[in-house]
């Protein structure tokens, strides 16, 4: 024990040896406190949760340093529902003893649950909207939050007090009957639950003032304090009458402040940090994902588009053979050239086996009709100087016979493009004569010696 | 006989956890110890006012 004025270890005696201050009250105090402590704690053991609370303030009148009651007073706040005032019970006990304290273990407790701790927090907000709803006259929700409540936090006494109440408004006795057990059996020295247990006897039993009927042991209510000797039942004091406010109040506040609120607070944030940042990593898979999907989508569609465009044409290719072939057929008293230019626009691989038996009739007489007209036109453009021309119907002689008239036609082709001086195709075509008829012939001689000039 | 409003008067609104540190800072926790060194820095100080004016 030390001094309350210079601090220093206190002895066996009415006065403090190094400053001489007089003590023998404050040892009085200090004996008091504990005293007062070992009542609170009987009390706590025996769930007269109220008396202990009486008890264990009063300890902490006589010894604010006490933190062993203290801490015990938190346990009793925190068993009843009250979690600020255990709160700050345990901040405040930590603030007065650093080291060594179980204050630190039950924050440590509740900190290192913050899924509890935002449990109970949500449960006292919505005690406070039950209680809004109750004010407002909305008594039906308030039950249904107040069922919320009890199930978030099951040691709120006050919680099951006003659920009682309302049920007693509403005539649902039994319901009102089971709640009041359920605090009682967490507080049993609750004047409030104690009270309306009395009522509700009243009522069902018809005016008995006996102690109330509870579910349990009959001795129960004959328990008196082991200390005082009293066979008053403790009640819950009126406001304290209060003391100096102090110094304390700005210190506490700051440590609360850091041991309490900031890691919370922290946690929560970071908590909160951590899962946007986890949502937002699943959104960009999940994007990045579907941008592939979609990428592979766009190809196989840039695909597709490309053989229905193939399809498309040949579709076309094939209706304008067949038009073609149609056209032929259909021609009469036409020229040999005509025909002949209308059966090249048949395209014999696009149609079917019917169809093509016509178009090689078709072609067979054409040609043999078409080769001498088409010469003719061509060796008159020829003569004419008219090249391009020559060149379409030498052209055109030489893909139905390129041997006709023994080469000279072929001749006269590769003479139409050396006269257009395109030497390459002339000797393309020479070559092609020495080819097919070998240089000894008279069309390859021809062909050779035109070679040599070109 | 229950009262419904004037039982529902005496229910208060509990303290959320953010108001804790409202709660901590208003928590009174002086002691009989404050109380008498008060009183007797208040004695003290009555003492050498009386004794000054004499």
């Amino acid at each position: 024990m030390r001094c309350y004025n210079c601090g220093r270890q206190l002895e066996n005696l009415d006065n403090c040896a190094y400053c001489g201050a007089n003590v023998r009250m404050y040892k009085k105090a200090y004996a008091l406190s504990n005293a007062l402590y070992n009542e609170g704690l009987y009390q706590a053991g025996n769930r007269e949760l109220s008396g202990a609370i009486d008890s264990l303030k009063k300890s902490l009148r006589y010894n604010k340093e006490n933190t062993t009651a203290r801490n015990l007073l938190g346990l009793v706040y925190f068993e009843i529902g009250e979690v600020v005032d255990a709160l700050s019970e345990w901040v405040i006990s930590k603030n007065i003893q650093p080291e060594d304290n179980l204050a630190d273990y039950y924050l440590r407790e509740l900190q290192s649950n913050p899924n509890k701790f935002e449990v109970l927090n949500q449960a006292i907000k919505k005690y406070n909207q039950a209680l809004l709803y109750c004010n407002q006259g909305s008594n039906d929700l308030a039950v249904i939050q107040l069922r919320k409540v009890v199930s978030d936090n099951p040691r709120m006494v006050k919680a099951y007090q006003l659920l009682a109440l309302l049920y007693f408004k509403t005539k649902e006795y039994e319901k009102a009957r089971k709640v009041l057990n359920k605090a009682y059996r967490i507080n049993k020295t609750d004047s409030t639950t104690l009270r309306y247990m009395n009522e509700l006897d009243k009522v069902l039993k018809g005016g008995s003032k006996e102690r109330p009927a509870i579910i349990g042991d009959e001795e129960e209510g004959k328990k008196k304090s082991r200390f005082f000797g009293s066979d008053k039942k403790y009640a819950e004091s009126s406001a304290f009458n209060g003391m100096i406010n102090i110094i304390f109040g700005v210190v506490l506040g700051i440590l609360a402040t850091a041991f309490l609120i900031v890691p919370a607070v922290k946690h929560k944030s970071d908590s909160n940090v951590s899962n946007s940042l986890i949502t937002a990593n699943e959104q960009l898979v999940d994007k990045s994902s579907e941008i592939a999907g979609l990428e592979k989508k766009i190809q196989e569609l840039e695909a597709e588009k490309e053989r229905l465009t193939q399809e498309a044409s040949q579709t076309i290719q094939v209706r304008e053979s067949y038009m073609a072939l149609y056209k032929a057929m259909n021609l009469k008293g036409a020229d040999a050239i005509t025909m002949a230019e209308t059966i090249e626009k048949v395209n014999a691989d696009l149609l079917d086996d019917e169809a093509k038996a016509y178009y090689q009739q078709l072609k067979a007489a054409s040609d043999s009709a078409a080769l001498s007209a088409f010469n003719k036109k061509a060796t008159e453009s020829l003569a004419a100087g008219n090249f391009d021309e020559a060149i379409t119907y030498f052209e055109k002689v030489v893909a139905i016979d390129e041997k006709y008239q023994n080469g000279n036609a072929l001749i006269s082709l590769a003479k139409a493009y050396a006269g257009k001086d395109d030497k390459e195709n002339a000797k393309s075509r020479y070559n092609k004569v020495i080819e097919l008829f070998g240089e000894e012939s008279s069309a390859g001689k021809a062909a050779k010696t035109a070679l040599e000039g070109l | 006989m229950i009262n419904f409003d004037e039982e529902l008067s005496k229910f208060k609104p509990s303290k959320e956890i953010d108001e804790a540190e409202e709660a901590i800072y208003n928590r009174e926790v002086a002691d009989v110890t404050d109380f008498v060194k008060d009183m007797l820095e208040e004695i003290q100080k009555d003492n050498q006012r009386l004794n000054n004016q004499q």
